[in-house]
């Protein structure tokens, strides 16, 4: 988005000043690695990172140094990669008046590294209308609506990554098709959903992650609230999701209906949610339901798979749909599920044995159970130092490309995925 | 001033000559995938307090009105200006926003009705000119000129009151004009100085396009209910609005979303598209 003309005048001061053009020369000189085209520091180049990044062209690196930052960050140019020096100590804090961490608009290719956003009314990182997105190695706590956030976007990649404290969802990606995206080693605990997907379709996989103490696990989900439904054609596997019964969390009217259930299609349809390591629920470990906001969708095709669920208080394994939906369940470790007989009655492979008799999930019930409100979110603590990103001094920036990569979007890596163990 | 605003948007259907105020302005449906972006911004206004009152058609006099519902700046009464909003705070939940929004308040069987959500959206109108699109001047009055209500997405709005399925709420989706004669903040008739666009397209008299703005209310309405509003029955929806925005805010938004054709910072993952 950057005009070329500013940077060839850059480059030109640069030849004859014997300057850098803007920031670094692009080199860490300690190893001559070369880290981007240019290095723009924060605060030592620029005061702020907005005014970094809006200097920045593409393929620059704005690196920004340990420091609290109160600032509200928007990027318009494509390919250029924001990365802290430290995870933990690159914090930027909205102090409950600004609106977004840092909002990407419309600009293809960017990634964010490395840095905590906290206390923003919206959103930690938030990524609109792109082609090409990757958050590495963040953490997003207290934000009023989504942590960590992809919108009409696609070819994307969260790894590495915390989303905490969030009323809606620890990590969201919504409206897409196919998203062509994956979420991979992410933690999300104490949000109203910790993840939460609608109408996000086609080629998206939430692997090798956790989702504990919030309302309700993961939640792809089908709305009206926006384009592209129904929701449909999400992997969901290699997931550790327990405990997330947690009354101490903000959340929306939604994670309150959606409490005590572990992943839970709500509206969803062709979705493989395989080896999944699930425990501790109120209401149900793993279940497809139809979701009704003013439209009603149904649940179709889902397939739960090789999982591994217990200790839910109503049902491990449910169903709501009519009467099996062409959603089915094979080679579940589980004792409960409702309806009764659900791998007999509803198999991935071969013909039903029983058929769905008695037992049904008591839905109306779990719906209209009381659940206790909303609780503010700043009263949610800090968590734990976070792993920060390997050598971040000296590695080359690689804006968000050919997302999530190769070695993400593979049939035989997911194949390769096992059934968690227990922490 | 009262003589001065004799041509009442706030005024019972019944005091017009005309009958029912109707609708000018058709939402339009929604685009029907991804791409067909619309830049556009929105920021949720919550419901403040409710009062007779009315800062546009009755300036001054406190209790003049019909009872409207307020949103966004707080401690919006009759003698609201641009000045008093500059020192308001706000519940909108963007930092920029410290409008004030109002709608005539809504009764179900005789009781008044506290809205639940509410929010503003400002949008480009399908056809526009994104590079000479602008934002609505601060201390702009404006007054709706559509108004429909709906439960589900926009491309199902009626006149008419819907009944809604289960606990969904209902919705009144108010369209304003994106017109503007780039002179004035106010008219004699408290409208002539806005209108709405043709697909985009400005008259020369009113040659400054503006965001057309979007103010929706969701109400949680009992079933079976007898509705009115306090201006007449529900086909006399419409709403009124004083601009006010942090002009650094406001000018990033329009740069950022509606100039590039993005959704931004959206309120209910709601995206209402043409």
């Amino acid at each position: 988005m950057k005009k070329s003309a500013i940077r060839a005048s850059l480059i030109s001061l640069a030849v004859l000043a014997g300057l850098s053009a803007c920031g670094d020369s692009g080199s860490d000189s300690a190893s001559d690695v070369k880290l981007a085209e240019h290095v723009l520091n924060v605060p030592d180049d620029y005061a702020t990172i907005q005014e970094a990044v809006d200097a920045a062209v593409p393929g620059d690196l704005v690196l920004i140094a340990e420091g609290t930052y109160n600032e509200q960050v928007t990027v318009e140019t494509d390919d250029v990669v924001i990365r802290g020096v430290d995870r933990n100590k690159v914090i930027l804090d909205g102090e409950y008046e600004l609106d977004n961490g840092i909002r990407i608009v419309g600009a293809n290719g960017v990634a964010v590294e490395n840095m905590t956003a906290m206390n923003y009314r919206f959103n930690g990182f938030f990524w609109t209308g792109v082609d090409g997105y990757r958050g590495s190695y963040l953490t997003a706590i207290r934000n009023g609506d989504y942590g960590i956030y992809s919108f009409d976007s696609v070819n994307g990649l969260f790894e590495h990554s915390y989303g905490g404290g969030s009323p809606d969802a620890g990590f969201y990606i919504g409206q897409c098709n196919p998203c062509n995206a994956v979420l991979d080693d992410v933690l999300a605990e104490n949000n109203g959903l910790g993840y939460s997907g609608t109408n996000s379709s086609g080629n998206l996989v939430i692997m090798r992650s956790t989702f504990r103490f919030n309302r309700a696990g993961i939640v792809p989900n089908s709305g009206s609230g926006e384009k592209l439904a129904p929701q449909a054609d999400n992997i969901i596997v290699g997931n550790i999701v327990y405990s997330n019964n947690n009354p101490d969390t903000p959340a929306i009217d939604a994670a309150l209906l959606a409490m005590g259930n572990g992943i839970l299609v709500a509206g969803g349809n062709d979705n493989l949610i395989i080896r999944n390591l699930v425990w501790d629920h109120d209401a149900t470990g793993i279940a497809a339901v139809l979701n009704s906001d003013d439209k009603t969708y149904p649940v179709s095709g889902n397939k739960v798979i090789d999982n591994d669920v217990s200790d839910s208080r109503v049902a491990d394994l449910g169903l709501v749909a009519d009467p099996t939906g062409g959603n089915c369940f094979s080679g579940n470790k589980f004792t409960t599920s409702g309806p009764a007989n659900i791998e007999t009655a509803a198999p991935c492979e071969g013909e039903p044995t029983s058929s769905f008799t008695e037992g049904g999930l008591p839905f109306g019930e779990l719906l209209t159970a009381e659940h206790p409100p909303s609780a503010d979110r700043k009263l949610i603590k800090d968590p734990p130092p976070q792993p920060t990103m390997p050598d971040p001094l000296t590695t080359p920036a690689k804006p968000a490309r050919d997302m999530p990569g190769s070695d993400r979007n593979s049939q035989s890596l997911i194949d390769s995925i096992a059934l968690p163990k227990k922490p | 001033m009262v003589a001065a605003a004799a041509i009442s948007a706030c005024k019972s259907s019944t005091e017009s000559a005309t009958g029912h105020w109707h609708p000018q302005v058709e939402i339009g449906p929604i685009a029907e995938t991804g791409k067909d972006r619309v830049g556009s911004f929105g920021v949720r206004c919550d419901y403040t307090h409710t009062a007779p009152d009315d800062p546009i058609l009755y300036p001054g006099a406190p209790e003049a009105s019909h009872s409207h519902d307020f949103f966004g700046a707080v401690g919006v009464d009759a003698f609201t200006t641009l000045e008093t909003l500059e020192a308001s705070d706000s519940v909108c939940d963007s930092s920029g926003d410290i409008s004030a929004y109002w709608t005539p308040t809504l009764y179900a069987d005789g009781k008044a009705i506290v809205p639940v959500e509410s929010a503003a959206y400002y949008r480009a109108t399908p056809g526009s000119d994104l590079e000479t699109i602008t934002v609505p001047p601060n201390g702009l009055k404006m007054i709706s000129v559509g108004a429909e209500w709906t439960c589900a997405r926009v491309d199902d709005p009626t006149p008419q009151v819907p009944e809604c399925p289960g606990s969904s709420l209902t919705r009144l989706m108010l369209v304003f004009p994106d017109c503007w004669d780039g002179k004035n903040l106010d008219s004699s008739d408290h409208r002539s100085h806005l209108t709405p666009s043709d697909n985009g397209d400005c008259p020369k008299t009113h040659p400054v396009h503006i965001t057309r703005m979007f103010f929706e209310v969701r109400y949680a309405i009992p079933p079976g209910a007898k509705l009115r509003l306090a201006s007449g029955d529900t086909t006399s929806a419409h709403g009124d609005a004083i601009i006010h925005w942090k002009p650094d805010v406001i000018a990033d938004e329009l740069r950022f979303c509606v100039q590039r054709s993005i959704n931004c910072d959206l309120t209910w993952n709601t995206t209402l598209g043409y």
